[in-house]
This record gives structure tokens, C-alpha cells and sequence, in this order.
């Protein structure tokens, strides 16, 4: 189910298309500040881009696409943390590396950004070396980080597959449900109100949260199945030679476990997740974007009944419904 | 070179302690970037005897923090210890009347300013 791991460090270096620097992103209400750093950094390979306030700074981020981003604490407009959640909300911005500089040493104040999902903690007054260091560590394992995901098509939090693979393999299992004869299930699940969990506890906690239903999914499902993160905090399964009733049953085992699921650094966090299933012999195989779409049905009927269920797709309706009667139906 | 300090406490005069040099002094890269610190610098030390005598301590904390978070990039470590000092007493100062217990520390950094501007 999970992609097998690959040691990226022996792929040739010379196999990665040349690149143009990457460009540092300095969020800053100091002028000071931005003299030095463009000066410190002046031989480092970067080009270095300011903003000196957090909309400002928000805006280039989100237009100008900067490899990592400096990111002040003590701000007069928005504080660096209002920023850095603003930054780690975004889908746009969400996977850009954040280094706090900041003249609080406070660890409380480092403990937070780390929770908010800062990469890295500088304190002011910096050391050049010291942040240079940080700077190329931070952007060498955004590198492998990406390299890993696209080349092992594996999803780099949840360690599942991630949707490219996911739309190759629907191809080929479309091909064999149709060859062979045998019932494929499809699955869509999607956490229920997942930005709220993020907003309330914390960047870090909704990581958790995704790696935590990975995992019961893993434990969950076959060998033989396929598990995918969809979108952010959408997950697509492929379970080949399953009828529908056989799909509704694992999936109640995996709704009912993420209900019950705890996280010990986060006590107050309850997880659910809405289910839509369907499976091979209700929709036109020819067309996986019409299987995926009767899937999509049921999962938001889930969602719009009340949400933690897991509802089927119904051809007759062209809509989701509950199990109970499709099940009944089909005898 | 060295930033250079010829002793005595910290109450002494300027014309006891000599010039404040930076650390980047010979520094080519640098010494532009520094000579516009050092120009800055009487601005900046008229703008906290201002905030001082008004007793604002707000605007003059902000102003420190930010020496803080500078001095010692541009080759003035001393006055980035001076005025992280100056903050965290300023952070915990009462009200504008308990501004005086601070006056220690705020003439010390005034001082290392001054110096580094001759």
C-alpha cells in the first residue's frame, strides 16, 4: 500500500534540470534588517525580495513564489505568528519554509512558531554563518523533499500515494474490473472540518491529525488496496475484488477507529471523516472521471447528512444515500 | 580591528571612552552597509532621549529592540548586549515613574552610540 522508501542522495546529480536561484522572501518592519541581509547574503546563490509588513509580505509570497521565507516576530500591523498561520492556510503558500529571525529568545515564543509550522528559530542579532547554514539546510531538504514526492509518487507527510499515482492506477484497475469481471470499490473520504481543526489547534496538530488517519487506513485496509491522499485533507481508496457491502464495512471500520482515535500532544482533538463508495458495477467504467464523480456524490450526500458516515452512490438517484436501502436493494 | 573600550563603569563620560569601532572595519563588503548604521545613528539617539523625557516607554522599548536585533550584525556587538539589557528592564518597568531605575542602562547605551558615531 505505502511506497517502498528511495534513497534520493544516490540519484545522479546531474539528472536535475538546472534551476534559477532560489529567492529568500524577507517579512521585516526594520529597514536595517533588509541591508543586512541582502548584504550577508550577497554570495550565497539567492536573490533576496523584502516586504515590511505582513500583507505586503503575504502578497509577494503568494505572487512571487519564493523558495523559503525570513519571517520577523515583533511586527507594529501583524504579528509574525498571525502572518505565518495567514502563510501555512494558504494552499499556495502552505508547503514554503518558514525561518523565524526574531529578537525574542523566549522559548515559549520558539515553541509556538514551531508549532505554527516554522521550519526553523533564528534568534537577533543573527550570525551570518550561522543563518547561511540555516538558510541552504532548510532549502536543501525542501529539494529532496519535492524530488521524493514527485519521482516516488508518494504523498511526503502521510507516506501514502499521492493523487498522480492514484489517477494511474484507477486506469488500470478500470481495465482489469472490465477484462475480468470483478467488482473494484472506490472510496473518497475527506476529514470533517478539517480548517477549523487547523485554525484551533495548530498547524502541527493537523498534521498529526492526517498521518494519524493514514495509519489507521494502512492498518485498515489489504495489501492488494490502494491508498491515496487526494487533496489536503481528501484521501482516495481503490479495493479491488470488493463488493459495495464489503466497501461499507471496512469503511465503517475506519470511520468508527478515526472517531475513536487519540492524540496524546493533542488531548482535546476529535477527528471524524465522511465516506463516499462506489464501486465498478453501478457506473460507466469507460469514463474513470464519471467513476470518481459518483464517488464524489456520495461522499458530499455524507457530508450534507450530518457528516462521520459513510454513504453510497445510487444510480437511480444519481446521488449518495445511506447504505441501509441501496444494500437492501441490491439483495 | 576590534571594538575597542578603554574600561571605567558605565557611568563614565564619552570623552573618557574613545571611539566605538566597528568589527567590520577593513571589511569591504561591509563598510558601506556600516557607514549607513553610523549615520543613522545621532537620528536614532535623538529619537530615545525623546521618548525618554516624554516617558514613552512603548515607542522607546520598540526602538531599543530594534538596536538590539541590528547592532551586533554591523559590527557592534556591545551595543546589541547594552540594549537587550536597556529592553528587558524597560519590559518590566512598572509604569513611567519606575523609568528612572532604568537610567543606568539607558545611558550606557547612549553612550556606546555616541561612541560609534565619532
Amino acid at each position: 500500500m505505502a511506497a517502498t522508501e528511495v534513497n534520493l542522495e544516490q540519484q545522479p546529480s546531474h539528472a536535475a534540470p538546472p534551476e534559477s536561484p532560489p529567492v529568500v522572501l524577507l517579512i521585516d518592519d526594520a529597514p536595517l534588517m533588509h541591508r543586512l541581509l541582502a548584504a550577508r547574503l550577497k554570495d550565497e546563490g539567492v536573490e533576496v525580495i523584502g516586504a515590511f509588513d505582513g500583507q505586503e509580505g503575504l502578497d509577494l509570497a503568494q505572487l512571487q513564489r519564493p523558495s523559503i521565507v525570513l519571517l520577523d516576530l515583533d511586527m507594529p500591523n501583524m504579528h509574525g505568528f498571525e502572518i505565518l498561520r495567514a502563510l501555512k492556510n494558504d494552499p499556495r503558500t502552505i508547503g514554503l519554509p518558514v525561518i523565524i529571525v526574531s529578537g525574542s529568545g523566549r522559548p515559549d515564543d520558539k515553541v509556538r512558531a514551531f508549532e505554527l509550522g516554522a521550519i526553523d528559530f533564528v534568534t537577533k542579532p543573527f550570525d551570518a554563518a550561522e543563518l547561511r547554514a540555516r538558510i541552504h539546510s532548510a532549502l536543501r531538504l525542501m529539494r529532496l523533499l519535492r524530488l521524493l514526492e514527485q519521482r516516488a509518487q508518494i504523498d511526503g507527510l502521510t507516506g501514502l500515494w499521492n493523487r498522480t499515482y492514484f489517477n494511474e492506477r484507477l486506469a488500470s484497475e478500470i481495465n482489469s474490473a472490465t477484462r475480468m469481471g470483478q467488482g473494484v470499490a472506490l472510496v473518497i473520504c475527506d476529514l470533517d472540518h478539517f480548517k477549523k481543526l487547523n485554525d484551533t489547534f495548530g498547524h502541527t496538530a493537523g498534521d498529526a491529525v492526517l498521518q494519524g488517519f493514514a495509519s489507521i487506513l494502512l492498518r485498515e485496509l489489504r495489501s492488494c488496496d490502494v491508498a491515496c491522499r487526494y487533496g489536503g485533507e481528501e484521501f482516495a481508496l481503490i479495493l479491488p475484488h470488493t463488493s459495495l457491502s464489503e466497501a461499507v464495512t471496512a469503511c465503517e471500520r475506519i470511520r468508527t477507529a478515526l472517531e475513536a482515535q487519540r492524540w496524546r500532544k493533542f488531548p482535546g482533538i476529535r477527528a471524524t471523516g465522511s465516506f463516499g463508495v462506489t464501486t465498478s458495477g453501478v457506473s460507466n467504467l469507460n469514463d474513470p472521471t464519471a467513476w470518481v464523480e459518483a464517488a464524489d456524490r456520495a461522499l458530499y450526500s455524507a457530508k450534507d447528512a450530518g457528516r462521520n458516515r459513510v454513504h453510497v452512490y445510487n444510480p437511480r438517484l444519481d446521488a449518495g444515500c445511506a447504505p441501509d436501502g441501496q444494500l437492501r436493494r441490491a439483495g | 580591528m576590534r571594538e575597542t573600550d578603554r574600561g571605567g563603569d558605565g557611568a563614565a563620560s564619552s570623552a573618557k571612552r574613545g571611539p566605538l569601532l566597528s568589527e567590520f572595519v577593513g571589511d569591504p563588503d561591509m563598510m558601506e552597509l556600516v557607514a549607513m548604521f553610523v549615520e543613522e545613528l545621532p537620528q536614532r539617539i535623538a529619537m530615545m532621549e525623546a521618548e525618554w523625557r516624554d516617558a514613552r516607554v512603548t515607542e522607546l522599548t520598540r526602538i531599543v529592540h530594534q538596536l538590539k536585533g541590528a547592532g551586533a550584525g554591523y559590527g557592534y556587538p556591545s551595543i546589541s548586549e547594552a540594549a537587550a539589557s536597556l529592553e528587558a528592564m524597560l519590559r518590566t518597568c512598572p509604569s513611567r515613574d519606575g523609568l528612572e531605575s532604568c537610567r543606568a542602562c539607558f545611558d550606557e547605551l547612549i553612550d556606546l552610540c555616541r561612541r560609534a558615531t565619532e
